[in-house]
């Protein structure tokens, strides 16, 4: 066998493994370096990613801040008209200039990202903004229907949700990351709901005079020595005054006459008073007893005409024409007299009469029989609630619900006899069969008078006088405009806003009750925004007395104030009476909700405070001392402890320190009471507070408590609903003020004093009224007035905190 | 003829010294590539462990104010602000510690922990060093992000593979805002 010559062939086997080795080993080499440019890739890509994210974020969180005035500014569409009459998806080119403005502020940020620049590159280098975007789509109406429950709740057709898209893409390193979020935004208005209408609104009085409780003297001042026995000999020493407007004005001999022009703007621009009835009966009616005098304390004369320029302040008396039914002056010889009439309030004191106007018996049905008794008393008290606001505030409104003023009115005669001797009479009240009595016996025309001075010489006989006999006497009777306490409906009666017109201050005559008031008259049937139903308050049984049952509440007076033909102009379609936050938009399952705070978990009530304070407010300073200001906008339902009961001891309290209000908010609470141990204010713009704020409570009262003597809130407070709705002071020995001053408006189920203090359903918590004695106040703004054209400035543009989607991804698309 | 043996010395010595000649380089390829995979491998890990930080707190935006109000409360600092919690010496010797016992580490000032807690896994020995650093931003010429603290939040992680190898670190960096 030959053997082949094998010389040289280990040097090719290690040649060949040579190779092999190096094909792998540079592969290998060639993976890592790729892998090695990957990982720094990977942290180039996260790095532009990263600054994506922080520009979307950064745009995002300047949405509800700066953004909201942009959009504002450059789709006013938004917040005027409803969802379905705006062309989607909204154009980008609209947010041209914010978006571009926020890329340039955010390119400054990246300009100081010096450790990442690119090196090699001369003037560049560092991360690039290339863009910043905002598209809006997906618009929806928040309200439904429209049909009648949904007006009855109230009804915003402007009020939308939908979707923000924003982006914002990053170059860097020759890398370009997009990154995207979309969140879900409300257009809601920070106006609570119908009763944000009214300054004050009250849905039930306990009986016909439980506002009159306070005692006055004759002149108006507050009269100490009064206790008023149906609230447990309470002394009242300050009213309850409604402010509905910050356009008061004081009442002097120079006040001005007000034109059909100021009537108009006073019934628009003014919050309007609701009183609901007295009884079961829809119009049952409710008593205010205008008090007496002319004194700024409590003097209540201003409510019926300007006073007199002497010293000391008097109501001026209209003369009466003698006509068919007295002589006239020149018909009785030697005689030179006229007849007059004079309004006056009610007062439980005066000078050398200690029982007020009681003790005049002046009018007929006195409690105790016809002669009064010291018992009787209480019946001169006068109303603890002055809605049309004080004599050196005046605000006159409409008043919506059975309220009849309560005053009185005299007749006198006042002359000169022979020789110039001056006398003067005040008529008194008396039976047929007694004036007759008198008449026949040939009295004197003293004898037909509560009070005589004076000689009138010739004798004037009464029966000389009184052409018509008793039927002519009748007409000169001191008259109480009150029909019977017992009435259960508004058949007779001065309607209170009759007192709309005394206080036109016409300097030629009262208003003539038999008429009505002007607001009822056709001229306000086309201006429902200024008086709804005028037509149906001139055909009530009282004039002036406004309707029970529907009515509207609506955007403009522009004759659309049918709900079904023309429902975006109706605010509100219903029955006042119905209302309660429950039953209203800011219900527990209304979509007009933002945020939903859950404090059911909670332990104890310390522990509910704590997270409902640190979830709503963040501390900032302000004017030197540490106040609590809101961290966002927004529409909160608050769900406490199911064992949150009503009583002052489980009240939650949201803030430890005072609210100073940079934000709007609507606080609606589930459950439970409130109690506001500290003011809540905000900045005034012309005039009122320009931040809203509503706490509203489903079931639940509102304690005021805290050290000062005065609460001052800023903010529209409703508490309307089945359990509680009373605003009240603690009953334990926790500090609370005597008063409190709301600048927004109050709604409440009640304020009003039992008769009876052990009829009241909740004797045991006690009415509003016996729990602020001392009064308070209440100034309505009218930023809550959805009728009013800067009504659209009460929306919000509220942004979900988290972002719906987040993503990241390469490339400008 | 006579039989030869397969190798002479000659070919063996030239397969030697062919051998010698390309193994060299090749050994140093294998090397150098070794190293730079680690280094893939760390840098990647790098990343990732400044990602979790990172992106924490993008994910914190809507919560700074309540974190800085917090540690204020509890420090009774009225002045402290984000940067002087990120900046604080305890709390970043902590993100760097490899022998801490939590997988939370809470903010703090000067000592005083707050009641806000970031997850921060804890790192491989190669891994040396991570820390947080706050920059404020100077936002006084802008026109819309503005009225607020706005912070270049840098976050650091250093590694060295091997006692001879240069320390190297990845950086990253996120823009977050602190409302006032």
């Amino acid at each position: 066998m030959k053997i082949q010559n094998q010389k040289g062939f280990v040097l090719g086997l290690i040649l060949l493994l040579c190779i092999v080795m190096a094909a792998f080993i540079f592969s290998y080499n060639t993976i890592v370096r790729n892998r090695n440019l990957q990982a720094h890739h990977y942290m180039t890509s996260e790095l532009v990613g990263n600054l994506a994210v922080s520009g979307v974020k950064l745009l995002s969180s300047r949405m509800e801040k700066s953004f909201s005035e942009a959009i504002q500014r450059d789709c006013p569409q938004l917040f005027k008209e409803p969802a379905d009459k705006i062309s989607q998806p909204i154009e980008v080119a609209t947010f041209k200039q914010f978006c571009s403005e926020t890329r340039n502020d955010f390119q400054k940020f990246l300009n100081r990202l010096v450790e990442f620049k690119e090196p090699g590159i001369i003037g560049g280098g560092l991360p690039v903004c290339e863009s910043m975007e905002v598209t809006i789509d997906q618009l929806k109406r928040l309200s439904p229907g429209p049909d009648r429950a949904t007006f009855q709740k109230g009804r915003d057709p402007v009020e939308k949700g939908g979707r923000i898209n924003i982006s914002c893409v990053i170059k860097h390193a020759g890398l370009i990351r997009k990154a995207s979020i979309s969140q879900q935004f409300r257009i809601i208005n920070m106006v609570p709901g119908p009763v944000a209408r009214f300054s004050l609104f009250v849905a039930r009085t306990p009986y016909p005079d439980s506002y009159n409780a306070m005692g006055v003297d004759f002149d108006g001042n507050v009269d100490m020595t009064y206790s008023h026995p149906p609230a447990g000999d309470t002394t009242f020493t300050s009213p309850l005054i409604v402010l509905n407007g910050t356009d008061t004005e004081p009442v002097s001999n120079t006040v001005s006459f007000k034109d059909i022009e100021t009537d108009k703007k006073n019934l628009l621009e003014r919050g309007w008073i609701y009183i609901g009835p007295s009884g079961s009966e829809e119009d049952a009616p409710v008593f205010l007893k205008i008090p007496n005098g002319f004194s700024p304390a409590a003097g209540g004369w201003f409510m019926f005409g300007r006073p007199t320029s002497g010293p000391v302040q008097t109501l001026s008396a209209a003369r009466v024409e003698a006509g068919e039914d007295y002589r006239k002056s020149d018909e009785v010889p030697e005689h030179n007299f006229y007849l007059a009439t004079k309004y006056q309030g009610f007062y439980t004191s005066e000078e050398g009469r200690p029982m007020g106007v009681g003790s005049h018996n002046l009018w007929p049905g006195l409690a105790t029989g016809e002669e009064f008794q010291p018992s009787d008393r209480f019946l001169a008290a006068s109303t603890w609630l002055y809605p049309f606001g004080t004599m050196n505030q005046s605000s006159r409104t409409l008043v919506i619900g059975p309220i009849l003023a309560g005053y009185l009115k005299y007749y006198y005669i006042q002359g000169k006899g022979r020789e110039d001797v001056n006398y003067r009479g005040l008529f008194t009240s008396m039976t047929e069969e007694k004036f007759n009595e008198k008449a026949d016996a040939g009295k004197e025309l003293l004898d037909f008078c509560h009070f005589w001075s004076g000689q009138a010489t010739p004798p004037i006989l009464g029966r000389d006088f009184f052409k018509n006999g008793y039927s002519s006497f009748k007409k000169v009777m001191p008259w109480n405009s009150l029909p019977s306490k017992n009435s259960i409906a508004s058949v007779r009666g001065v309607a209170f806003n009759m007192i709309f017109d005394f206080m036109k201050y016409d300097r030629n005559r009262y208003p003539d009750i038999d008429v009505g008031p002007s607001i009822s008259r056709n001229e306000f049937n086309s201006l429902q925004t200024h008086v709804p139903l005028a037509y149906s308050m001139q055909n009530n049984p009282v004039k002036g007395i406004h309707p029970s049952g529907n009515m509207g509440i609506y955007f403009k007076d522009n004759g659309e104030f049918h709900p079904e033909i023309y429902p975006d102009n109706c605010y509100f379609y219903g029955d006042l009476s119905l209302y309660s936050v429950a039953n209203s938009s800011l219900n527990e399952n209304s979509n007009r909700i933002t945020n939903v705070i859950d404090l059911s978990s909670c332990k104890s009530l310390e522990e509910e405070n704590s997270r409902i304070e640190m979830t709503l407010f963040k501390e900032v300073k302000k004017s030197g001392k540490t106040v609590n200001e809101p961290r966002r906008t927004g529409i909160f339902k608050i769900i406490r402890r199911e064992e949150a009961g009503t009583v002052f001891s489980e009240a939650l309290q949201i803030s430890s320190k005072e609210i100073f209000l940079s934000k709007p908010m609507i606080l609606i609470f589930k459950n439970g009471s409130l109690n506001l141990n500290h003011d809540i204010t905000a900045n005034l713009s012309n005039g009122s507070p320009d931040t809203l704020l509503t706490l509203a409570l489903i079931n639940g009262d509102v304690y005021i408590s805290g050290n000062g003597s005065q609460r001052n809130i800023h903010a529209y407070i409703t508490a309307v609903g089945q359990n509680g709705g009373r605003l009240l002071k603690p009953s334990d020995n926790t500090a609370a003020p005597e008063k409190f001053e709301i600048f927004g408006g109050l709604a409440l189920s009640e304020i009003g004093l039992y008769q009876d203090k052990s009829a009241d359903p909740r004797s045991d918590v006690g009415s509003t009224m016996l729990h602020f004695p001392g009064g308070g106040k209440i100034i309505y703004n009218s930023r809550f007035n959805p009728s009013l054209s800067n009504y659209s400035e009460s929306y919000s543009l509220v942004i979900e905190a988290i972002p719906g989607t987040l993503s990241v991804t390469g490339g400008k698309n | 003829m006579k039989d030869r043996s397969a190798i002479s010395m000659v070919e063996l010595l030239v397969a030697i010294a062919v051998l010698s000649f390309a193994l060299g380089p090749l050994v140093v390829l294998l090397s150098s590539s070794n190293q730079m995979s680690n280094q893939s491998m760390y840098e990647e890990l790098s990343v990732h462990h400044c990602r979790v930080l990172t992106d924490q707190f993008l994910r914190f935006t809507p919560k700074i104010s309540r974190i800085v109000e917090n540690a204020r409360k509890i420090t009774g600092n009225t002045k402290l602000n984000l940067g002087d919690l990120l900046n604080d010496k305890g709390f970043n010797n902590e993100l760097s510690d490899p022998n801490r016992q939590r997988d939370f580490i809470p903010f703090q000032y000067l000592g005083k922990e707050t009641s806000f807690r970031m997850f921060v896994p804890r790192m491989n020995d190669v891994f040396i060093r991570r820390f947080v650093e706050a920059e404020l931003l100077d936002s006084s010429s802008n026109k819309h992000l503005k009225d607020a603290n706005f912070w270049k939040i840098k976050v650091t992680v250093a590694w060295k593979a091997s006692e001879n190898e240069q320390e190297k670190d990845t950086c990253m960096a996120v823009i977050i805002g602190e409302d006032l």
